[in-house]
């Protein structure tokens, strides 16, 4: 997969993939992270995020983009304790888990896919259908006003 | 009004002079934003959000979570315990709250006034103000017959277990569920108008009242030392200054704190300021069922827990649920085991413990001037959480969970204090004028001047002090 993120590198985005098939390796019906490509696009979330969060995440996923997987699942595995660690340890495990679960689950549940992807969605396989009625709406309305009056 | 303005745009070198520049959109900015334009006020109302109507509410979970709330969607604790929520758009959390309206109770009224020393906080002052604003709000209990399974497991289990629910009453119109509508979409804007959020009512109304709007418009500084108050800021990369004759700060308890600390010369002069946040820290609980419960489907909160011993007990328990991308983030676990227990999703029930926490949490900013949120649970906090966990897994299993997740992921939605009211400048940073200690241009009614945590849910009182602080300001 190629990366096509404004914001990270080849090498982070590479950590990005990494990270994620730790989260969801697959199976169980499920794809993995890697397999579904969501991956692609990562660039929801990161334009958002404050510019410090987003460059500590992307050095992060540097990081993990040189550590073998198997110790990305010991460092998953360490941050699920992080609510009982106490004292500034427990706070950096809990900030990083909160970061990296955040990325990784916020992609694999979007109901988004990689270009090459033909399968169900995570979102599809749960069976999460949502709606809201809206036929008897106008298409127009306060709304647009709004937007045309502020600047 | 209009006189001081007059006089303050001679000094102003042409430019436009407001009576009032509003900072924040939310429910306290729109309502003070409306009775202030009726009064006849010219004002001019700063969001840092952009603009969503229900023509481009994003369309799903991962589009509203990074557009519409600060953080990219959350923000955290300085210990990383818990994560807070705020609406970063025009209309503020109203947008993306679940609108529910509830009046303080003599509890929260009695506690309020012996912190604060304010008379009028008692019953018998605050109703009048509810039921104005309630006549003037459309706002509906869902139909028993609408409720959804998740909602009939939450009565029956009450039932069973012996406490009390009550429906909830929200700011709505019609939501349509008889046409098949969830209201879990509503959590990034009501693509039917139907939640009666502050951009579909009051915004509207006060702008055809002349208020003038400006949006992703970050201010960051308060010059309140001239006749007037120069408001600065950065508009979509831009350098901004606009000047009012007085500032309503409606930035809630996150914005209000951090804008005060950063303007130094009003910041050092007020020794509460940062003090006394309080959240109602919540925890989720999922039962898991042998048959689908659909509680994504529907209404998503219907009722809630109103019992005398658990409100004594400082607990409220909520019948509610999250999106799937919220839910995979609460759940415990990763990998295979993870993914598994998605899987069951639709066969979820919810119900949130949220405790009404000690009013020792700080507001900071670092050198930078970015916020830290310095907020731990204190043992009486832990002892609450405990015991609502306690209560809610009884219920999940009375009604046939197979299993019960305690999530340990603990969040904030109600954000409240960091600017407190009272009559004391040493422990509070706003008076019961609604004026900051020593700074009568710079005013603030909504949630962060919260004196401690009321255990309730904060809108409708927010509302109700801002109708009352706009009052005062009229007659002013």
């Amino acid at each position: 997969m190629t990366n096509p993120s404004r914001y990270l590198t080849n090498g982070q985005f590479r950590g990005l993939l990494k990270l994620g098939d730790v989260f969801a390796p697959g199976g169980g019906g499920f794809p993995s992270f890697s397999e579904l490509g969501c991956g692609e696009h990562v660039d929801e979330v990161l334009e958002y995020l404050p510019e410090d969060d987003r460059k500590a995440l992307a050095m992060l996923l540097g990081l993990l983009r040189w550590t073998p997987k198997f110790k990305v699942r010991w460092l998953v595995r360490l941050l699920e304790f992080a609510p009982r660690v106490p004292g500034p340890p427990g706070n950096a495990l809990r900030l990083l888990r909160t970061g990296l679960k955040g990325v990784a689950m916020s992609l694999y549940f979007s109901g988004r896919k990689g270009q090459h992807y033909s399968g169900r969605t995570p979102l599809e396989i749960i069976e999460y259908y949502v709606t809201v009625y809206t036929e008897d709406i106008a298409p127009t309305g306060g709304g647009d006003d709004l937007e045309k009056a502020a600047t | 009004m209009p006189i001081v303005s007059l006089l303050a745009s001679l000094f102003s070198g042409g430019a436009t002079m407001f009576d009032f520049a509003i900072v924040g959109s939310g429910v306290s900015g729109a309502r003070i934003a409306y009775e202030l334009t009726a009064g006849g006020a010219k004002c001019l109302m700063i969001e840092a959000g952009k603009v969503f109507d229900h023509t481009n509410y994003p369309p799903d979970e991962l589009g509203y979570t990074g557009r519409m709330f600060w953080g990219g969607g959350i923000e955290i604790s300085q210990d990383g315990g818990l994560g807070f929520l705020r609406g970063k758009c025009l209309g503020g959390t109203s947008v993306v709250n679940q609108a529910d309206l509830n009046r303080f109770d003599v509890l929260a009224w009695d506690d309020w006034r012996d912190r604060s020393g304010i008379d009028y906080f008692n019953l018998d002052e605050m109703t009048p103000l509810y039921d104005h604003l309630d006549s003037r709000l459309v706002s509906n209990q869902i139909a028993p017959e609408d409720y959804n399974r998740n909602a009939r497991l939450f009565i029956e289990s009450f039932e069973k277990c012996g406490y009390h629910w009550a429906p909830i009453l929200r700011a709505q119109s019609d939501c349509k569920f008889d046409r098949g509508s969830d209201c879990i979409v509503c959590l990034g804007g009501c693509p039917r108008d139907s939640k009666q959020s502050a951009v579909v009512t009051l915004i509207p109304t006060a702008r055809k009242q002349g208020l003038e709007i400006e949006t992703e418009f970050a201010v960051d500084h308060l010059d309140d030392t001239g006749p007037s108050v120069k408001i600065r800021g950065t508009q979509r990369g831009e350098k901004r200054e606009v000047e009012a004759a007085r500032v309503v700060l409606a930035a809630g308890s996150f914005g209000n704190t951090t804008l005060l600390h950063r303007c130094e010369e009003i910041g050092r002069k007020l020794p509460a300021l940062g003090t006394r946040f309080t959240c109602h820290p919540q925890r989720m609980t999922y039962g898991i069922h042998d048959e689908p419960v659909g509680s994504h489907k529907g209404p998503l909160q219907s009722v809630e827990s109103h019992d005398d011993r658990l409100r004594s007990a400082g607990l409220k328990l909520e019948n509610v649920f999250a999106p799937p991308i919220a839910t995979s983030l609460l759940l415990p676990g990763f990998g295979m085991q993870h993914v598994a227990l998605m899987k069951k999703y639709r066969y979820f029930s919810g119900m949130e413990v949220v405790i009404r926490d000690d009013p020792v949490g700080e507001l900071k900013i670092d050198r930078k001037g970015n916020l830290i949120r310095a907020k731990t649970l204190t043992a009486a906090d832990r002892a609450k959480v405990k015991l609502g966990l306690e209560i809610a897994t009884e219920m999940h299993h009375s009604v046939g969970a197979r299993e019960v997740i305690h999530c340990e992921q603990e969040f904030g939605l109600h954000l409240m204090g960091g600017c407190p009211i009272g009559t004391d400048a040493k422990t509070s940073v706003v008076d019961p004028r609604f004026q900051v200690h020593g700074h009568p241009k710079l005013i603030a009614a909504d949630s962060s001047i919260f004196p401690s945590a009321p255990g309730i849910n904060p809108s409708f009182t927010i509302m109700a002090m801002s109708y009352l602080a706009s009052k005062k300001l009229l007659e002013a």
